[in-house]
């Protein structure tokens, strides 16, 4: 990894029409796009299907990428709006009572399918399913990406005060969700 | 440590025991399409500034290194820099202008210097006639004295004698 190219020179090469180029790129962020979906739509299939529109995307405008943040943030701030767009549009085509249902039918309510091999991370991945589709993305740059609220704020292009409005909203409705036995 | 605190490190936990899932096989160069901006229409290529651009350097180009296009019988000459007559043209008038500058230096200092000549030669003229006039003018009043004393004289002489010839008569 030692001699990888840099995110730059593979963008490079890509606008030049390399397509080795793109593919390496796409391999080397998808793990991070898919496991972002699965934890943010709950299901495989959404996070398959948020996968390949976000790299779509992605590679639509990547001429548009200045350099000005780096590639990996620039690739998230365009993940989490397809995410949203995703979200809405499900639950536009089955109704909030639908998508909730099927929420809580989702991967992590089978443990036989999921890679929580720990009760902790389970209870949290469930809990955040029930959380509104803006504090479970403050959730999960917080917790699973470990950003800084600023960072957030900028790669969600949200003001901070928003940003700390929703987590700790967030954060309530986890308490609640999670008993307090659990975690003490 | 508050419960706040307690929780939020209790959610960071929780979140690191969850592994990363593998990712499924699916068609990654289904999202590649070649860059469209490759094989643009040549009516949309920026060709308009691109040729404003060469022509405005090439006015330049041409304004800096002095390029002269002329046509004669033998055909057209293009010259870099000044042609000879032109360089002859243009050395004459800068000697014609520096001897014009020095000409008229010259003409200012004689002027000048004239004019104090003439200046001194007047004042020292008009000394002179004055000096003539002054002497006239005493000789004149000399004669005129001279010609009244006389003339007095003359009638002096004559009362006396008509005074003489008076008595003469009434003795």
């Amino acid at each position: 990894m030692v001699f990888a190219p840099s995110d730059e020179r593979l963008v490079k090469l890509a606008l030049r029409n390399n397509k080795d180029a793109w593919l390496q790129l796409v391999k080397r962020y998808e793990g991070l796009i898919y496991n972002y979906g699965l934890r943010m739509l709950g299901n495989a299939e959404d996070a398959l299907d948020l996968m390949q529109e976000v790299f779509f995307s992605v590679y639509r405008s990547l001429s548009s990428w200045r350099g000005d943040s780096s590639f990996k943030t620039w690739l998230m701030t365009i993940a989490h709006r397809r995410c949203v767009e995703q979200y809405r549009r499900r639950r536009e085509e089955v109704g909030d009572e639908a998508l909730a249902e099927q929420e809580s039918n989702d991967l992590w309510h089978d443990p036989e399918q999921v890679f929580v091999r720990q009760q902790k991370g389970l209870r949290l991945l469930q809990a955040m399913q029930q959380l509104p589709i803006e504090q479970r993305l403050v959730v999960e740059l917080k917790f699973f990406q470990q950003l800084a609220h600023t960072d957030i704020a900028e790669q969600l292009e949200i003001p901070l005060n928003t940003v700390k409005s929703r987590f700790y909203t967030a954060i309530e409705k986890l308490k609640s969700l999670i008993e307090v036995d659990e975690y003490e | 440590m508050s419960k706040q605190h307690q929780f939020e490190q209790w959610l960071s936990e929780a979140a690191a025991e969850v592994t990363a899932a593998p990712v499924p096989e699916w068609d990654r160069a289904a999202t590649y399409r070649p860059m469209m901006h490759n094989h643009q229409p040549w009516w949309q290529r920026p060709w308009l500034p691109i040729t404003s651009f060469a022509t405005s350097a090439l006015a330049v180009l041409l304004v800096v290194a002095q390029v002269q296009i002329s046509s004669d019988a033998q055909g057209f000459t293009i010259q870099f820099g000044q042609s000879p007559a032109a360089q002859v043209e243009a050395l004459v008038a800068a000697e014609v202008g520096a001897m014009r500058d020095e000409l008229r230096a010259e003409m200012t200092a004689v002027n000048e210097q004239f004019a104090e000549y003439m200046l001194a030669v007047n004042r020292q003229e008009r000394e002179a006639e004055l000096e003539d006039l002054i002497q006239y003018i005493s000789l004149l009043r000399e004669d005129d004295q001279i010609y009244f004393a006389s003339q007095l004289q003359q009638y002096a002489e004559d009362w006396i004698y008509h005074v003489e010839l008076l008595n003469q008569s009434v003795q």
